[in-house]
């Protein structure tokens, strides 16, 4: 696929509905990451802390904003460390007091 | 324990013929260009002719089809032999970061179009990732592609502190993609002709000062719409990475040859000096000098030479880059500042030796490729990883 070919795919891809529970959902998908269960990932943790490197911060950044249909700087998870102050950040971008 | 951390026959082929390369070519003309920080066209023309920088080329597309030992053993011999930082510096931009990443994850096209005038030096690549707010914060990329009114693929936004950036021909650019965020930070494959490039520089350096630095400011500049991003759209971090750990891989490599330089150097030299009737070398703090070189380049090849081995078989060796390329630039430092000592009014004078200017490119090597603390940072991610798993 060309270049071209690949933005317009990207910009045009559907978006998943905005979860309620957009903490829950982040807890989730770091979980499913690491590979263990959602009760043991703390949302007040920072990433890293969780075992989560820059590299999978980025992964998780990239999901965020298919999911969501938000634009995220590449360095969303630097100036919000923990899922729990991602969370809350998400819901103001979002519009969405969930 | 099995362990042989020499070259090979053939990679000791490489290092002597670079090695005389650099004796013969490159060093002569060290102090002119230091002075005048210019870019020496002949000099770069001479380096790719000599094949140094296609060692890692595939032959089909005239190289050596080498890996990476064999180019760090040339390399090696090539900074012992030339003593000169930055014209080492625009060749490991050349091989590491930009002919090393299109190897991994170019297409068939992007290599039929790049490596071979990359690999025989007929044009000058950079590698353009930080911006002038970003310092090492290089994912903060605010340099934008976007599709124009003819479906035309446009770049516009700044790139600073870019190595060769006044002369390249062609860069590898890290961006974003109007309309995406982070998941569209890509590398683009960008042709540097056109006046929608603009560029600044060379600024004047404190070392490295004859490779060229600058930077680029690209307003609505075309980008290949069919083979302009590099590995995939949204690679931007992975290649980023990767490109990174070579250039410290092999930045650490050099520092070998420029440590047993200067241990070679400052032995030669300081035998021909007596003081108060005995040979300056007979006195014991003399010695300690020579020691504290001869303890850097050991403990610097050892470290080094791992680092090499892990990348050679194909395993994760970014720890240990990191590792040399901090202690590399420290150990090329200090042992430069002993070697300056050790031979007084002599060692200060830069039309003499080359220790002082290699004080200068040190420093350099400190910044390039990821300051002291980014380092630092990357290797502590490393053994935040290795402690958890």
């Amino acid at each position: 696929m060309s270049l071209l070919d690949s933005i317009r795919s990207r910009l045009g891809a559907p978006r998943e509905p905005i979860p309620d529970d957009i903490e829950g959902a982040l807890v989730r998908a770091v979980a499913t990451r690491l590979g263990v269960e959602p009760d043991q990932v703390d949302p007040t943790l920072a990433l890293a802390d969780l075992g989560v490197d820059s590299t999978g911060a980025m992964d998780l950044t990239s999901q965020l904003e298919d999911r969501l249909g938000v634009q995220l700087t590449p360095t969303f998870f630097y100036r919000h460390p923990t899922l729990r102050e991602a969370a809350r950040a998400l819901r103001e971008m979002t519009g969405g007091d969930r | 324990m099995n362990v042989d951390i020499d070259w090979t026959p053939e990679q000791r082929v490489y290092r002597e013929r670079f090695l005389a390369f650099g004796r013969e070519v490159v060093q002569p003309g060290g102090l002119t260009r230091d002075q005048t920080g210019a870019f020496d066209a002949d000099l770069w023309r001479a380096v790719g002719e000599s094949g140094l920088l296609g060692i890692t080329t595939p032959t089909e597309f005239g190289g050596d089809g080498k890996g990476v030992l064999e180019f760090a053993a040339a390399m090696e011999g090539f900074a012992e032999g030339g003593l000169d930082a930055s014209i080492v510096f625009s060749v490991l931009v050349q091989v590491a970061m930009v002919i090393e990443p299109l190897l991994q994850v170019g297409t068939p096209a992007q290599k039929a179009r790049w490596l071979p005038v990359l690999a025989s030096g007929q044009r000058k690549a950079a590698f353009a990732v930080t911006e002038p707010h970003g310092g090492s914060d290089v994912f903060e990329a605010r340099t934008t592609l976007r599709i124009g009114n003819d479906d035309e693929l446009l770049l516009s936004g700044s790139k600073w502190s870019v190595t060769d950036a006044p002369y390249a021909d062609m860069a590898i650019v890290l961006g974003r993609v109007e309309g995406l965020g982070a998941s569209g930070l890509s590398m683009f494959l960008v042709d540097l002709a056109g006046p929608t490039v603009e560029r600044e520089g060379p600024f004047d350096l404190m070392g490295c000062r004859a490779a060229p630095t600058g930077a680029l400011r690209f307003t609505n500049h075309p980008v290949d719409p069919e083979h302009g991003v590099l590995g995939k759209l949204g690679d931007g971090v992975p290649l980023t990475r990767l490109a990174f750990n070579m250039e410290r891989l092999l930045a650490a490599n050099v520092g070998v040859g420029f440590l047993q330089a200067v241990l070679d150097h400052a032995v030669t030299n300081l035998s021909r000096n007596e003081s108060f009737g005995r040979p300056l070398q007979s006195y014991q703090y003399v010695q300690g000098r020579f020691v504290e070189i001869r303890k850097h380049l050991e403990f610097h090849r050892l470290l080094t030479r791992r680092a090499l081995w892990l990348a050679h078989t194909k395993q994760r060796f970014n720890l240990e880059a990191s590792l040399a390329k901090l202690s590399g630039a420290q150990a090329l430092h200090d042992a430069a500042l002993h070697a300056v000592l050790l031979l007084g009014n002599r060692g200060y004078r830069r039309d003499l030796f080359p220790f002082e200017r290699l004080c200068r490119d040190a420093v350099g090597l400190m910044i390039a490729g990821g300051s002291e603390e980014v380092q630092k940072m990357a290797i502590w991610a490393e053994l935040h990883g290795e402690n958890r798993s």
